[in-house]
């Protein structure tokens, strides 16, 4: 999980609020680092100690209309997908929802909205599997995800929770995870049953 | 102010009546061209009929003509797709301007030129570059007369860059894959008027550069899309037409024909992928450009290129190196066709849509363009507008402003 920075990074912000950023990277560069409900952080605006915390909740692939003649075409040759991909730099486009913050001096944790958004062209990493125990230690930042209307907080909340565990090594560590949050969501959805059985069927462990 | 179309409708229904009213069926006219193109099968006498027309005496030919021999090909011919090399270096180039602006204290212009090289059989990323030329010196951006250089001296210089880094980058892929095609965007027989800012050098410059695509053994080829106002063909088949002593007396037009266009003649005549013959434009710019070389005067075939989806017509220029190579012609015809597949509906050169985008010089590139100078002159000349004050396109510029609304 661990690697160099520049293997971390996810892409640069384009735009930002405290509630979330996009972050942008050329197409050829996607791969499992810009996963749906996986963690990643950027440095909030002119403070590089305190790192806005968030989960990936929609990858969209821009297009044009060049691209949707191609996309017509019985076959697009691989000089051409090689073209399109490499030299016009299709662009990427990766939503984010903050979940909280954290001070990189201490490694102290917040379940809030950051302080102030990344700025633009911050660089967006993936987040290390010990910092993502250390957030996920905690399930306060569940609300943030159940509460927030413009993404899809049910399935993102159950990828977010399926990636945290990953990171334990143990089965029976994962297993008590997946529990700790199975109940954190049932407090949280008390009032909604069926929402609340459609969440814990999306973790429950094989 | 915006345009009040409620004053248009009337004119707008006026307008479709006169549409209505307008007759744009050649068919007529089309089948006495088909007719005359089928009859014409006889080189010989067609190549005594354009010796007639470029005798003194006769004047104002501006029409088609066969090749001289031996690499003539009958007119009324059509011409198969032929199969494509294994392997082909396929080049294109395209530019745009930003054209000079007295306002400016000190004006300036701009040619980009963008470059694409496509890898033929290869699974190889294409390359792309960017040229851009900022020119701003005084000696460069002002004329004998100090004036600002004209549109379309800029236009001048842009197709000579053009040309020119065609050329190049030839020169620098000549130990690539063979054939090596070299395509530009438009027609081949550049010429530069008088009233062009160095026109002479100009000229001289761009014959030097089509040396230079000679030199490396380039397919040189100029793609003239739907090229509507094209009669060569036309024009020649007119010609065919007259006895000799209407050749004399006559206006040697479109003639009976008038209306048609080759475009109209080869989109009933050739079918998708076939090429038409190879010709020559009769006209007294080619002929400068045969006496500079026998290699350099422009020949052209039209070709009906498709999609699968669409097809199109487009008329190839190409210099006489090529035109005399038949193998070259074959590669050339095959691979434009190829490019022509590959965007899915639209039947036009992968390579030169790419060269397009990579040339084009959007008005937000300007606008930072402009951005970037305007820091250089506050950075320089701190105490100094570099933009002369005009009241009028200020006025202009308050007045055509977004409106605001008002927000609490």
């Amino acid at each position: 999980m661990v690697g160099t920075q520049e293997q971390l990074m996810v892409g640069r912000v384009l735009r930002a609020s405290t509630r979330g950023f996009a972050c942008g990277t050329q197409s050829n560069r996607v791969d499992n680092k810009h996963d749906f409900g996986a963690f990643v952080s950027a440095p909030i605006a002119n403070d590089d100690t305190i790192q806005a915390v968030g989960l990936i909740y929609a990858v969209e692939i821009k297009d044009d209309l060049l691209v949707n003649e191609l996309v017509m075409a019985d076959a697009v040759n691989a000089s051409i997908l090689r073209d399109q991909r490499e030299n016009r730099m299709v662009p990427m486009e990766i939503s984010v929802l903050n979940i909280g913050y954290r001070y990189t001096a201490n490694g102290a944790v917040v379940h809030s909205l950051p302080p102030r958004p990344p700025m633009s062209l911050s660089q967006v990493d993936l987040c290390t599997s010990e910092v993502i125990l250390e957030f996920t230690r905690r399930q306060d930042f569940f609300p943030l995800v159940l509460n927030a209307a413009e993404v899809p907080s049910d399935d993102l909340l159950a990828a977010a929770i399926r990636y945290a565990s990953w990171q334990h090594d143990d089965q029976q560590a994962r297993y008590e995870f997946l529990v700790r949050c199975g109940r954190a969501i049932a407090r949280q959805l008390s009032h909604d049953l069926k929402r609340l059985e459609h969440v814990l069927a999306l973790i429950r462990p094989a | 102010m915006a345009l009040e179309f409620n004053k248009l409708v009337d004119q707008l229904h006026k307008m479709g009546r006169m549409i209505q009213e307008l007759d744009f069926d050649v068919s007529d006219r089309l089948q006495i061209a088909i007719q005359r193109l089928y009859a014409a099968d006889d080189l010989n006498a067609i190549h005594e009929r354009i010796d007639m027309v470029r005798r003194p005496d006769v004047s104002g030919y501006r029409g088609a003509a066969p090749l001289d021999a031996p690499h003539h090909e009958r007119i009324c011919d059509t011409f198969s797709p032929p199969s494509a090399p294994p392997g082909a270096t396929i080049l294109a180039v395209d530019g745009s301007q930003i054209y000079p602006n007295e306002r400016w204290r000190v004006p300036y212009f701009l040619t980009n030129v963008g470059l694409f090289v496509y890898f033929h059989g290869q699974e190889h990323t294409p390359i792309q570059a960017t040229l851009p030329k900022l020119t701003y010196h005084p000696d460069r951006v002002r004329d004998k007369n100090k004036r600002v250089l004209t549109n379309r001296t800029i236009d001048a210089l842009r197709t000579t860059r053009e040309i020119e880094e065609l050329g190049k980058a030839a020169w620098e892929l000549r130990e690539q894959a063979r054939p090596l095609v070299a395509l530009y965007d438009n027609h081949l027989l550049f010429w530069a008027n008088e009233d062009v800012t160095g026109h002479t050098e100009l000229m001289r410059k761009y014959h030097g550069s089509l040396v230079h695509l000679h030199d490396s053994r380039s397919i040189l080829a100029g793609y003239v899309d739907n090229p509507t106002r094209s009669r060569l063909v036309i024009r020649l088949l007119h010609l065919m037409s007259l006895s000799e002593e209407e050749v004399r007396s006559s206006e040697l037009g479109a003639g009976d024909l008038e209306g048609l266009s080759d475009v109209d003649l080869f989109n009933a005549v050739l079918a998708p992928g076939e090429r038409s013959a190879l010709m020559v434009q009769n006209s007294p710019r080619n002929l400068a450009y045969k006496k500079r070389g026998e290699n350099y005067e422009i020949a052209f075939f039209y070709i009906k290129v498709t999609s699968g989806y669409q097809n199109a017509i487009a008329r190839i220029d190409l210099p006489m190196w090529v035109a005399r190579d038949t193998q070259a012609v074959d590669d050339l015809h095959a691979l434009l066709l190829m490019q022509c597949a590959m965007q899915g509906r639209n039947p036009y050169p992968y390579v030169l849509t790419r060269a397009d985008e990579l040339a084009v010089v959007s008005s937000k590139d300007k606008a930072k363009l402009e951005e970037m100078i305007r820091l250089e002159w506050r950075l320089n000349q701190p105490d100094m507008d570099p933009l002369v004050f005009s009241a009028k396109g200020f006025g202009k510029q308050i007045a055509r402003s977004n409106k605001r609304l008002h927000e609490i």
